[in-house]
Parts: structure tokens; sequence; C-alpha cells
């Protein structure tokens, strides 16, 4: 299927939106959100639950009547307009299928709605269906299929209006984990045959970095960090970010003349774009450091625990100070190492992220 | 040893009091329905078995009109009651917090009133202004008290549904009527018909509001029925108690056969 209506950016500015809890406090739900999302993309909002993804979904699909910015697609506001105005489309984590219609009649609705000629309507069900593998069971009610299959009518209903966004809302979250992992490359696959923006919304890190052209990283109503998952991996702009995304171990101290020193560790030789500062933080992923010889040294270290994971080891080490630090290294380590044990710890320089 | 939990159901007394209460509950409909056939002229003594009460009773004018008035009364009421619970439960679900609550209480609260509070306060209401006590003063005042019960239902069934499926018509360009009429009012088929069907019977069968609040031209058949008794037990009363008995009965067997096939041939096609 072709992107027919021509190409949509979505730009999301200054958005604010609070709720009042039963006890009447306020609870910021979106705090200041900017955001501009190319047309095309596979964007993932990321966060822990309760920290306004579904608010911000539910914003752009015109649910939640949002208390300042606004919200452009593709050059023209959308924020106040009704939400069976906007052209963006949405799949609810309930998945909210007719319970009274066929899937068939279900994609139908929204095509009736528009006006569209009856064989142009029945060219459309059939061209989505086949897109999601569901033409077999275009029959069938939703309570007679399973959850994989509900979820792919969903999709089904919502592509079918050939929406210029497509706002996913945790949808994979009711799968079990290997219907889930088939349905991530059923979503990007379908992903590029339409070339419509996705937005998808999860609390799933794993989940997050399979899918996202980029990801936005959310807490409490704030936008922590946009990037590729590469660049939200490796540089996380805060210590929310490095500690929702993967493992790491922060470090704190001086940096001074290109080296750290606190927290027990001394590391020289740092990277030309490594501030000086009085009280710094860094941040290292565990397979940054290693206990092979080789990198840059950082000092002695007292082994805690030790973990085979086959392809390497995951160990935890204490450093002089006390602190402690995770470290991913080569399997072949196993024989040599063992709890109570001091070795050397090395750190892959080009690695080390710092933070503000 | 496995030590069994005590439960009310353990009380030695528990099982002959439900024994005595399903006989107490069933030994009257069982009489009433044999005592029809009764051919003697007194309602409580056998004289063999005759169906001469039910030629009688097809010819007592007074008897058929009364349940023509209570018919007239019903369906309308059955009707306007689904129809206005309809509207009040769609509109509940709108409402939030403190608000639905306050809603809730007061559509609710005369379900737990006594009936005579109400219909003493009709009545007082219907005088007050000076509303004849006529067919439309009666129906008004069946609907006033069916509402709170076609209610139920309608609210019961739209809990069950995902919240979500309105804002997704929505989402998928449908307009607010369109929601209503391929939607929602489909949905709440099953939940329109039993609320109907209460109301109907609760119409039917109410003797209360129906004595404050009708005239001469409106008697109502429990009414007619209550006069008959004041006359000492005739054998019609038994014939018109069977019938009674006898009519919802085979409609629910109807009702639940159809829609039994109904779903089994379903079944069928999407196999
Ligand atoms: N309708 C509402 N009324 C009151 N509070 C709400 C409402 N919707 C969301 N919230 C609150 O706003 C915050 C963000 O919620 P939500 O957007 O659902 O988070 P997420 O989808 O990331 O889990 C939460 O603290 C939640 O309790
Ligand atoms: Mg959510």
């Amino acid at each position: 299927m072709e992107q027919e209506q021509g190409w949509a950016d979505l730009q999301i500015n200054a958005l604010s939106k609070s709720f009042r809890d039963p006890k009447g406090a306020q609870v910021h739900a979106l705090d200041g959100v900017s955001l501009s999302i190319p047309a095309g993309e596979f964007i993932v909002l990321l966060g822990p639950s309760g920290c306004g993804k579904t608010t911000l979904l539910r914003s752009i699909a015109g649910f939640e009547k949002i208390d300042s910015g606004h919200i452009n697609l593709g050059g023209n506001r959308i924020d106040l307009l009704p939400p069976h105005k906007r052209p963006v489309n949405t799949v609810f984590q309930s998945y909210a299928l007719f319970p009274h219609m066929s899937v068939a009649q279900n994609i139908a609705f929204g095509l009736e709605n528009e006006k569209i000629d009856k064989n142009e309507v029945k060219a459309r069900v059939g061209q989505v269906l086949e897109l999601v593998k569901l033409t077999e069971l275009a029959d069938r009610k939703p309570s007679q299929m399973s959850g994989g299959q509900q979820q792919r009518a969903a999709l089904a209903r919502a592509l079918a209006k050939k929406p210029k966004v497509l706002l996913l809302d945790e949808p994979l979250a009711a799968l079990d984990l290997k219907l889930r992992k088939s349905m991530q490359f059923e979503l990007k696959r379908i992903h590029r045959a339409t070339g419509t923006t996705f937005v998808f919304v999860t609390h799933d890190q794993n989940e997050a970095m399979a899918l996202g052209d980029r990801i936005a990283v959310f807490n409490q109503g704030k936008l922590q960090q946009v990037g590729t998952p590469f660049e939200i991996y490796t540089a996380p702009a805060s210590e929310f970010v490095a500690n929702f995304i993967g493992e790491s171990t922060l470090l704190q101290g001086k940096i001074s003349g290109q080296i750290f020193e606190g927290d027990g560790l001394r590391i020289t030789n740092l990277n030309q774009d490594i501030n000086a500062n009085a009280s710094a933080k860094l941040i290292v992923r565990p397979e940054a450091f290693t206990l092979m010889q080789g990198q840059t040294s950082c000092g002695k270290v007292e082994i805690k625990e030790v973990i085979f994971a086959g392809d390497s080891l995951e160990a935890l080490l204490v450093t002089q100070s006390g602190h402690e630090v995770k470290v991913k290294t080569g399997a072949s380590l196993l024989s040599q190492l063992n709890v109570g044990q001091s070795v050397e710890l090395f750190v892959d320089v080009n690695q080390i992220g710092q933070i503000a | 040893m496995r030590q069994k939990s005590w439960s009310v159901s353990h009380l030695p007394v528990i099982k002959p009091l439900g024994i005595a209460s399903l006989v107490f509950l069933y030994l009257p409909l069982f009489t009433v329905l044999i005592f029809s056939f009764n051919k003697s002229e007194d309602a409580t003594t056998w004289g063999g078995f005759s169906t001469r009460w039910y030629s009688t009773i097809l010819e007592n004018t007074d008897l058929i009109r009364s349940a023509k008035v209570s018919l007239s009364i019903a369906i309308p009421c059955a009707l306007i009651a689904a129809l206005i619970a309809t509207g009040l439960a769609v509109g509940m679900g709108r409402a939030t917090g403190k608000v639905q609550n306050f809603l809730r209480a007061l559509v609710n609260a005369p379900l737990v009133l006594p009936e005579i509070v109400t219909s003493v306060g009709t009545l007082a209401l219907f005088s007050l202004v000076g509303v004849p006590l006529r067919y439309s003063s009666l129906l008004f005042a069946h609907v006033v008290m069916c509402v709170p019960f076609a209610f139920l239902p309608i609210r019961s069934r739209l809990r069950d549904f995902d919240e979500n499926i309105f804002e997704a018509a929505r989402d998928l360009g449908a307009s607010s009527t369109r929601v209503m009429m391929k939607i929602t009012v489909p949905l709440l088929v099953p939940a329109l018909l039993s609320s109907g069907l209460l109301s109907f019977i609760i119409s039917m069968d109410d003797f209360l509001t129906s004595l404050f609040v009708s005239g001469p031209e409106t008697t109502t058949l429990p009414i007619y029925i209550f006069g008959l008794l004041k006359l000492g037990a005739s054998p019609e009363v038994n014939v018109i108690a069977a019938l009674l008995l006898i009519i919802p009965t085979l409609g629910l067997l109807v009702g639940i056969t159809w829609t039994a096939t109904r779903r089994r041939s379903n079944e069928a096609r999407n196999k």
C-alpha cells in the first residue's frame, strides 16, 4: 500500500496536561513536552508506568483536552479538532474491537464514515486484511479469535483509514513473549509496507530497542531524551535514562586534565569530549569494563559475585571505597575468577558517557 | 485429618428450612393450577375435573376489560421506561466522579423506598397539580415506578463494555449520532429487551400504585382480581392466576428455545 495523502511531520509543542488525583492534588501527566516526529518515522515512547505516555497519545488522538501547548500535523494545527476529524488513528491496548461486528465489518466501519464508494470500501478491507494476514478470518467475530488475531484486526482497522499517523498504545503488552516477538517483526514489516508514521508506546526497553527508529524516553511527564536506540544506549543523557535502559555503573568524582578520580577508581586518558568538573558523573555500561588486559586500567577491585551467562561473564565488583561496579567480560576468564579475589579493572575510554 | 471449615450451611436447621421454603413457594402455585380445573362452585373444595371456569372467564367482560387496561399500560410503559433508562445510563457513563455517584444514588433510591411512599406521593402530587386520574396519569405513574428497575440491566451492560470501543468509534471518524446508532444501540439490544420485559412484568403485576392512581375507567387486572376476592374466593380467581402463571412461562420457554436455536445456527455458520 502506498502512502497517498502526502507526507506530514508531527510537531508537538510545549504540551502540558495535569489531572487531579482523588485527593485533589495536581498530577502533571505531561509537563512541557516538545517533540518533532518526521513523517514515516517509527518512534517509540518509552517510560515507566504512569509517566504520561498514554496521556500524550490520547492528546494526539483528541481524547484528552490539553492544558497548554499545541500539536501540528503537516503544518496544520490539529489540537483543536474533535477526534473524528483528525487524520490519525489509534490501536488501543485493549484492541477495542466492536464485539457485534465481524472483522471485515469492523474495518469497513471506519471507511463507511468517510462516504467512500462501496466497491472501494470492499477493496480496501481486502487490502488491509491481506496486509495483516487475516484474510481467512474476515467473517469471524472478535470473540472467536485469539489475542494475536484480535491485535492484527485492530491494526488493520486503523490502517484502513490511511492515517497520517498511527498511534499504538502498548499493543503487544497482552501477548505472550513468543507471540510478542513475532508481532514485533510483523509491525516492522507493516510499517515499511505502509510508510505511515508510527507512534508506539511501551514500558518495555527491549521492545523499544527492537522497534524504534528513534526512542523518546519519558519520566514523570517530562521528555528525558530522544535519539536512536544506539544513541540512547551508548550516550544516555541522564542517570534516569542510563538506569532505565540497560545496566550501567554511575561513577562520581573529580575530573581534571582528562583524569577521573572517585569512587575508589582512577581513569586516565579520558576522551576529549569529557569535560573537566569538580563533581563529575560518568556512566559506564557493563561491557565497557573488562577484566582482560589491554584497555586503560582503573585500579584494583574485589570480586563479589560472578555469573556465567553462556557467551559472557557478568561480575559484580567492589572498589576500594566500597562502590559497586557491574562488568560484562569474556567467558574465557571463568576458571580464573574467584569470589573474594582482588583483580585489576580495565575500561574502554571511548565508551564512557558523561551526564550533567 | 482434614478439618472442614465451618459455615452457616452446617447448622442442622438449614436443610429443613430450605426445603420448607421451597415447598411453601411452589405449593400455592400447584394448588392454584389444580384448582383452576375444579368443577365445584366453591373455590376451595374439589368437585372433580372440568374446564368450565376457563370458558366462564372468557365471557367475563369486566375481566377482559381490566386485562386490556393492564396491557395497554404495561406495553407502552415498558417501551418508555427502557428508553428513559437508556438515556440515563448513557448520560451517567459520561458524568464523572461525584456527579456520577450522586446521579446513581438518585436513580437507585426508589428501589429501596417502600412503594406505598412513592404511590401516596404520586397521588398527592397529582391532586395538588390537579391532574385527573386517567389513562395517561396511570401510565406516567407506572413509568416513574419502572425506570429505576429498567435502568439496572442497561447500566450493567454498558459497564461490561470496554470503554475504549466508543472512543475507537470516534477515532475511526464516526459522529456521535453514528456511534449511538451503529455501536451503542445494537450492543444494548439484549439489555433493552430485559429492561423492557422487567418493566412490563412490574407494571402488569403492580397493585399499590395502580390502586392509588387509577380511576373508575382504569381498573387494572390486579385491582379487578382483588375486587373479586372481596366477594369470597371465586373459582374464576384460580383460573386467572393459573393463566398468569402459564402464559409467561410459555413465553419464556419460547424465548429461550428461540435464542438457543439462533446461537446454534450462528455457530454452525461460523464453522
Ligand atoms: N483521567 C485521569 N484522571 C486522573 N489522573 C489521570 C487520568 N489519566 C491519567 N492520569 C494520571 O496521569 C499520569 C500519567 O498517566 P498515563 O498517561 O496513563 O501514564 P502511562 O501511560 O505512561 O502509564 C498518572 O499519574 C495517572 O495517574
Ligand atoms: Mg499507558
